[in-house]
């Protein structure tokens, strides 16, 4: 041959061969842990066989995102027609698609956990395994930002039953994690937000000491939050209202620790930081009059050694409740529960500072029905059997002969009344099984119990007693009020 | 400097190519036009301009990625048939230029070509993402946690990602183009441009080969064989695909730069092998 | 002094094994002295092209030898004495007439300067003076032609392989190029010229062989191939027995009908033939002629063809 022997260039040939294997070799691992869709374990190939052809094509063609993002604005058009359970299914394939798509679990997870409603706007409870599925799937992909983690834990809070320690897990998890610039993908300080749910996480479950290092820790990032804002914009408005916000709380956590259960100590440290709140010139009067009445109170209660125990002080619930069927899946909750608002006691030691009594007593009649509203009864009615059950994977299908309700009813001056009416969606409310379990409860740590309730019995219910419906097993160190029954059919249809 | 001057003939040629222009020059366009992308998710508590600006960001990597391809198919098809043709080659190579200069040059000058293409492609792309996240704002806090909202936080402008992202698409078809120049040698454009289109979608489908080549894989042992020499064989564009990486780097474990310099080393080793296998067979190549 | 070209029994069958493939070139062997313009002819398809090609390195032969400058074909450092310029040449289209040779200057490693003199004279050399800056899209096909000459005189080559030099040029470009070809073989080049315009080879060759379908049938200086005192005798009524006779003497007898023409090359045997074909024929003509190339050519094609 004209150029010499090719023998030398067959050996280089091999040797770039080997050097060929050896990157793809190194590079592998990285990919893996950057693609979660690569992983030959969990199944990168799998994918591709079950997505549809032209899924195929688009994404080899490098347009997954642009796929994902019109699927994503398809099923917005979806949303505005009212029809969900589209959209459940685009949520699959965008997810499939751009798994780091954060967004995309969060909205997913909001639409299976509210927005499939019955003609009374009762969300449908069945959806919810699958929400919580969807998102810890969006952690597995997503894992090192906090986003996910909090929209699971407020899941947990906000709609599974009695899942408030688990919920708890999830925002402190949220907690050690850093957010990130949607646009540059830098890593950005995780909201502080985030920072103060926790801290009035701990504060429901009963965990005080956590929550007020909480609260001096959420502080301690807002002001550094602050700082940054304040070199960033060199001299420009910088708003401060978090950290009011951060001060307020803790206060108010220390009083109440002090009206609720008598801790002197703690009434010390949350008068201090209003006095400071209060000592500032644009302090509305409202908070200068309130720590003054704080400060009085406290000031004879040192001196008579009179600490203040409202939530150790036992309350009879007197806890009655009715369940009637008026037609078929029909029903009217009927009852009373000595569960007022704080604006209802002349004495309670929180009055020194909220005034919820005598605004009350002043108020114009036509308003005065308003400064009843107090707590919510809950109800829950189920197939007797039914467990929630405990997705491995994400799936929206869910079983359809299964019928789980629940709801609460609010309480106005120690009594409640409503009327449900599960007749109108059978989709929802199949009631096909032969027995079903009929829970009506107040858990002092639910969503809906407010703080102008809590004063008179405490984060966890300390004061409540009921000669039939105390249950204080359910809930270690809580007292729930909680009524079981068993419906047959012939109850229900 | 022979190489050079081969390499510099051949973008000049390939930059006056009309279909080349045709496909820069809309893919530009679709790039600006993607300026007008939004997704307004009304429901979407987290859903601001922010991910408007992850739309255009992943409409305009996968245009460029699809013009990227389309022109180093296109240019790399022809690059020693042409010659053949116009019987430039028999000038070229009368005189002393060795075999192996001539495709280095010819190599050298496509991926130039391509540099310049995905170049200007990618600085339009930037500057449409920039002036995109100009102004874009999100909210801070979800609705539903019911906690008052600090406010709207301003979205960084400049993605640094985003010329990763360039550089990888720039990479990606520097070895497309290597393994068409390498057909290009024995086959007829035609016949090379669905060798090289099928050459990509093996490529781009590496996660497939190596999943049916896994330990787990259920398949029989001669088959799995079979398709770890496919997978180590055949270039792995997924290795270049890092899109979604890019778009939400909120997942990254390692640093960006250490991939891309492996990656970078891979198509730079894996372009040499098919120069080198082209050379060989070129050696012995009438024209 | 060693000859420039040097063919030994080559012969290139194109398409690898195939035993029923047509060889191009068959078992050819010639040798092109130093200073030389040979023509070498034949009509298309021939094997020319072929030829100059495996000259040239740019194919290999199936079999036989073939030497450039002494060196075995397609050495490089043989290439930078020697050009070529293929049949109807293109160039990049979208450089200019000066950029064109400043590229294939620069395939010769030639220094800035060195390129941009070279340039100038080249294209003064080849008519182009006024063109250089003109892109390649804009000439006609003899300024193309002409930048292929221009081309293959970078180097002030020793050997130039010229395919086809005037293929379909307008009448002045043809005769510029013509008297180039000329002055290259006045100045002492060896000039392998390709072509089928036998008028061109007649009128600067030294030497020709004509080939035809791969094979050469006809080798010599022009004046060996085209002496004169050749004399073509023609019979009627001639016996078989009568050719068989006159064959000896004859250079070719052809038979044409009733016709017999014998081809005879000196005077003697012009007397041997009419002495052989006395009372045996009927004499109708004895013509003396000079051929030209185009005849003995055409005679040759025709005759291989039967």
């Amino acid at each position: 041959m004209p150029e010499g022997s090719s023998k030398p260039l067959w050996v280089l040939v091999v040797i770039l061969l080997l050097a060929v294997a050896w990157t793809q070799y190194l590079a592998d691992p990285i990919q893996y842990r950057m693609q979660e869709k690569a992983k030959p374990t969990s199944g990168g190939g799998e994918l591709m066989v079950q997505l549809p052809g032209q899924f195929i094509v688009a994404s080899v063609a490098g347009f997954k995102e642009v796929i994902a993002g019109a699927l994503w604005v398809r099923a917005d058009t979806f949303f505005h027609a009212g029809q969900y359970e589209a959209i459940i299914p685009i949520v699959r394939l965008v997810t499939w698609l751009d798994p780091h798509n954060v967004d995309v679990y969060s909205t997913g997870a909001w639409h299976l956990d509210y927005n499939f409603v019955d003609t009374n706007q009762m969300s449908d409870k069945r959806y919810i395994p699958a929400a919580v599925a969807l998102l810890k799937e969006g952690i597995k992909h997503n894992p090192d930002i906090w986003d996910l983690y909090f929209e699971l834990g407020w899941t947990h809070y906000n709609k599974k039953i009695l899942d408030y320690e688990k919920a708890v897990e999830y925002i402190e998890k949220a907690c050690t994690k850093d957010g990130v610039d949607p646009n540059t993908g830098q890593r950005v300080p995780r909201p502080e937000f985030v920072d103060r749910m926790l801290a009035h996480m701990y504060e429901k479950v009963g965990r005080f000491d956590d929550a007020i290092k909480q609260w001096y820790k959420a502080r301690k990032r807002v002001e550094e939050a602050i700082a940054r804002e304040r070199k960033k914009k060199k001299g420009g408005y910088v708003d401060t209202t978090s950290l009011d916000v951060c001060d307020r709380n803790l206060g108010l956590l220390y009083l109440r620790l002090a009206w609720r259960y008598g801790d002197m100590e703690a009434y010390k440290k949350g008068l201090e930081i209003y006095k400071r709140l209060a000592s500032r010139k644009d302090a509305p009067a409202q908070l200068v009059e309130a720590t003054r009445g704080a400060e009085a109170d406290y000031a004879r209660r040192v001196a008579t050694n009179n600490p203040p125990r409202d939530a150790l002080k036992p309350l009879d619930a007197g806890f009655e409740v009715t369940w009637k069927k008026v037609a078929p899946k029909v029903f009217i909750i009927k009852g009373k529960v000595n569960l007022v608002p704080a604006s209802e006691y002349k004495d309670l030691a929180s009055e020194c500072f909220t005034h919820w009594y005598r605004d009350n007593q002043n108020a114009p009649p036509d308003q005065r029905k308003l400064w009843r509203d107090g707590c919510r009864i809950r109800w829950i009615l189920r197939d007797y059997d039914y467990k929630m059950p405990e997705l491995k994977t994400f799936s929206y299908k869910i079983d359809k002969t299964k019928t789980i309700a629940w709801d609460s009813v609010y309480v106005s001056g120690g009594t409640f009344s409503d009327r449900i009416d599960l007749s109108q969606d059978p989709d929802f409310y199949p009631f096909k099984a032969d027995k079903y379990k009929l829970t009506i409860m107040f858990v002092p740590q639910q969503a809906e119990c407010p703080d102008y309730v809590q004063d008179r019995i405490g984060w966890k219910g300390e004061a409540l007693r009921d000669k039939r419906y105390l249950d204080t097993k359910t809930q270690p160190g809580f007292h729930l009020l909680r009524k079981e029954m068993v419906l047959s059919k012939k109850d229900v249809l | 400097m022979i190489i050079w001057s081969i390499a510099k003939t051949t973008v000049g040629d390939a930059l006056r190519k009309k279909v080349l222009q045709i496909f820069l020059v809309v893919a530009i366009g679709l790039i600006i036009i993607s300026l007008s992308f939004s997704q307004t998710l009304s429901f979407s508590s987290r859903a601001g301009s922010s991910t408007d600006i992850m739309l255009v960001k992943s409409f305009g990597l996968g245009l460029m990625a699809v013009a990227a391809w389309l022109i180093s198919l296109v240019m790399g098809v022809s690059l020693i048939p042409q010659e053949i043709e116009r019987r430039t080659i028999y000038t070229i190579l009368a005189k002393p230029v060795k075999r192996y200069e001539f495709i280095v040059g010819k190599y050298l000058g496509a991926v130039l070509t391509l540099a310049i293409n995905v170049a200007i492609m990618g600085v339009v792309f930037i500057a449409v993402c920039v002036f995109k996240a100009m102004g874009a704002e999100q909210p801070i806090a979800p609705e539903e946690t019911g906690l008052p909202i600090v406010g709207m936080q301003q979205v960084g402008l400049f993605d640094w990602n985003m010329v990763w992202g360039v550089i990888m698409i720039f990479l990606q078809f520097t070895v497309l183009t290597s393994v068409v120049l390498l057909f290009s040698v024995f086959l007829t454009p035609t016949v090379n441009f669905f060798m090289g289109l099928g050459v990509y979608i093996i490529g781009v489908m590496a996660p497939l080969t190596e999943t049916l080549s896994s330990k787990e894989s259920q398949l029989h042992p001669v088959l799995k064989a079979f398709y770890r020499v496919i997978h180590t064989v055949v270039p792995n564009f997924d290795k270049f695909n890092v899109t979604n990486t890019l778009l939400h780097p909120e997942t990254h474990i390692e640093s960006m730069a250490k991939y891309t310099g492996i990656v970078t080393l891979y198509a730079l080793f894996y372009s040499l092998l098919m120069m080198l296998l082209a050379i060989i067979i070129f050696r012995k190549k009438e024209v | 002094m060693a000859d420039a070209i040097a063919v030994r029994n080559l012969t290139k069958v194109y398409g690898g094994a195939l035993k029923d493939r047509v060889p191009a070139v068959d078992n050819i062997s010639f040798t092109v002295a130093q200073g030389e313009v040979f023509g070498f002819i034949g009509p298309n398809g021939a094997g020319k092209t072929t030829t100059i090609k495996i000259l040239l390195g740019l194919l290999f032969p199936t079999s036989g030898e073939a030497e450039v400058l002494g060196k075995p074909a397609g050495d490089i450092e043989t290439k930078r004495r020697i050009s070529y310029l293929p049949e109807s040449p293109y160039f990049y289209e979208h450089m200019t007439g000066a950029e064109v040779i400043d590229f294939y200057c620069r395939l010769f490693r030639m220094g800035a300067a060195e390129r941009k003199a070279k340039t100038q004279e080249l294209l003064e050399r080849v008519g182009l003076a006024e063109d250089g800056h003109r892109t390649l899209r804009q000439y006609s096909k003899g300024m193309l032609q002409r930048i292929g000459i221009a081309q293959a005189l970078i180097n002030d080559p020793d050997l130039l392989f010229l395919d086809e030099p005037t293929s379909g040029l307008d009448p002045i470009a043809h005769k510029d190029i013509t008297e180039l070809i000329a002055s290259l073989g006045r100045q002492g080049k060896t000039v392998f010229l390709s072509s089928h315009q036998l008028g061109d080879v007649e009128t600067v060759c030294d030497r020709v062989a004509i080939i035809n379908r791969g094979k050469i049938v006809k080798i010599g200086t022009l004046d060996d191939l085209l002496r004169a005192g050749r004399t073509v005798i023609t019979f009627a009524k001639a016996g078989s027995e009568l050719v068989e006779q006159v064959k000896p003497y004859a250079e070719r007898v052809s038979a044409d009908g009733e016709l017999v023409r014998v081809y005879v090359e000196s005077e003697e045997n012009v007397h041997s033939v009419l002495d052989a074909a006395r009372g045996k024929a009927t004499l109708v003509s004895v013509l003396p002629q000079r051929q030209t190339l185009e005849d003995l050519f055409v005679e040759i094609v025709r005759e291989v063809r039967k």
